[in-house]
């Protein structure tokens, strides 16, 4: 098809050494637009208030209301977890539903049979889209085939006999799925590549970094003495709330952490702890304790998002009371809610799409041979 | 002169802007909406400045002064550096999203060129 040999050609002149020249589409379009927002955004900006403005008056409340109120020092930290701390907590839930939308956009293709009615719907949309997968169901059904499943063992021996059939089929396929995508077969796999391609039995400097699960072992002892630092640094960074810094510096650091790790050790080393089974609880608790904290203030203090944390002296970790613990759970939420995302995008297959005919022709069809009929319209029927 | 930030801004804004209308590289438009929210950053930022301003961080008073001078004194805007991060944090959960699909619809049309996408015209 044109747009691969296209890339294909960028490509190879990209390393032939020439630079690839990328046309502009719509100039006009981009050009007008461009200029016309650029004349409002300057006329716009040139009227700001400029270095020598007072500061506004919520500025001047927030600063004076910083220490008496919330025995914290910091101004920034008593605006975004205190004084505009349901802004905070629409920012948390926008970061949780992105969170969401990523692992759900990235997740690999599941079979869904338990949903009331999803399997008839799809069977019907099946059967337009790829006549050939269920040519074995078809001719049992007297007219509406979607009947069949739902009207049980009522049928004609037919009925039975098309079950079996697509039974078979699907353990077949379930067996297929297991070899390429499964634990034991890819950790396998890993293993052999992994003598092959260790980068510490290659000559520094030579090609096939792409290869190694880890990195040299220069690089693995530095990340491993960087990624404590980090580690420390995020945690000082929200404890010590009274200073500059906070729980979204702190929990981005935190992902920075198991991402270096990873980067620099393989995903082994984070294996136990970078898994959607260990970090999506601990989000969701934290979306919890945020609710939690907004809920408590509307109940003991009159407002939601109110303090009702006892204060500690200034200068101490809990001096903020509400502040603090709010910040200290937003570490938990930025750090696992980046390293789900982070992960669930680094882990993303292809499979939603069943490969092009022409692919399938060259890695043998086998049982998926019979889709290699199949137009662009059976994605449908992969991912469902 | 501030005013070369606010400047700097309008035309990172429009360098996005640019990027994301004329190009059809899927992750060219994403690098160009990026571009576009960073310049957010860069104007809250420049608009929390102010001449001659401390941080907004009442800890450690210079000698003679107290919290409460800090208070009155002449400080950087905490408001516009609170809107900021917020701004950061959307910022990279947009991308997140982007990317995500960034990547699904180029498996799914084995390329990055938008113009292959066209369920959606007209």
């Amino acid at each position: 098809m044109a747009p691969t040999m296209a890339d294909g050609e960028a490509l190879e002149r990209a390393r032939a050494g020439s630079p690839v020249v990328e046309p502009v589409h719509r100039p006009r379009l981009a050009w007008t637009c461009t200029l016309a927002v650029l004349a409002v955004l300057v006329f716009g900006f040139l009227a700001l208030p400029r270095e020598g403005a007072p500061l506004p008056a919520i500025a001047r409340y927030a600063l004076e209301i910083a220490l008496p109120q919330w025995h914290i020092t910091e101004p920034v930290n008593e605006i975004v977890y205190g004084t505009r701390g349901f802004d905070t907590f629409g920012e948390t839930f926008l970061l949780l539903a992105a969170v969401v939308s990523v692992s759900t956009l990235a997740r690999h293709r599941e079979r869904r049979a338990e949903f009331v009615g999803e399997e008839e719907a799809g069977e019907q949309e099946q059967r337009e889209s790829d006549p050939d997968r269920s040519a074995g169901s078809a001719p049992s059904g007297t007219g509406d085939g979607s009947g069949n499943r739902a009207g049980g063992g009522d049928g004609d021996g037919g009925v039975p006999e098309s079950r079996e059939e697509d039974e078979a089929r699907r353990a077949e396929e379930e067996e297929a799925g297991e070899d390429t995508a499964g634990e034991d077969g890819s950790s396998g796999m890993r293993g052999s590549i992994r003598e092959r391609y260790s980068s510490d039995t290659n000559p520094l400097g030579s090609r096939a970094p792409e290869h190694s699960e880890a990195m040299t072992v220069v690089v693995r002892v530095a990340a491993r003495g960087a990624a404590i630092v980090l580690a420390v640094t995020a945690i000082y960074l929200t404890a010590h709330g009274f200073a500059p810094g906070g729980g979204f510096p702190g929990g981005a650091a935190l992902a920075g952490v198991a991402l270096l790790l990873y980067a620099a050790l393989g995903y082994r080393a984070v294996r136990t702890v970078v898994r959607p089974d260990v970090l999506e609880p601990v989000e969701m608790v934290g979306a919890c304790v945020v609710v939690g904290l907004a809920v408590g203030g509307f109940f003991w203090n009159g407002s939601v998002m109110a303090n009702w944390l006892p204060l500690a002296p200034v200068r101490t970790i809990a001096s903020g009371g509400l502040v603090q613990a709010f910040s200290a759970t937003e570490l938990l939420e930025v750090g696992t809610g980046l390293t789900i995302a982070i992960f669930a995008m680094l882990a993303m297959k292809h499979d939603w799409t069943p490969d092009k005919p022409e692919d399938q022709e060259q890695s043998t069809g086998g049982s998926s041979g019979d889709r290699a009929g199949g137009d662009e319209g059976s994605g449908a029927e992969r991912s469902g | 002169m501030i005013v070369a930030n606010y400047l700097a801004a309008a035309l990172m804004f429009c360098i996005g802007l640019h990027t994301a209308i004329s190009r059809r590289n899927l992750i060219k438009i994403v690098m160009g909406l990026s571009l576009m929210e960073a310049s957010t950053y860069l104007l809250l930022v420049s608009m929390a400045y102010r001449r001659g301003s401390t941080a907004p961080v009442l800890l450690s008073p210079p000698d003679g002064a107290t919290p409460q001078d800090l208070v009155h004194g002449n400080v950087a805007d905490p408001v516009l550096q609170n809107f900021c991060l917020t701004a950061i944090v959307i910022g990279v959960a947009v991308t997140a999203v982007f990317l995500t699909v960034a990547v699904r619809v180029t498996q799914h049309r084995r390329s990055l060129d938008a113009d292959d996408s066209r369920e959606l015209r007209g």
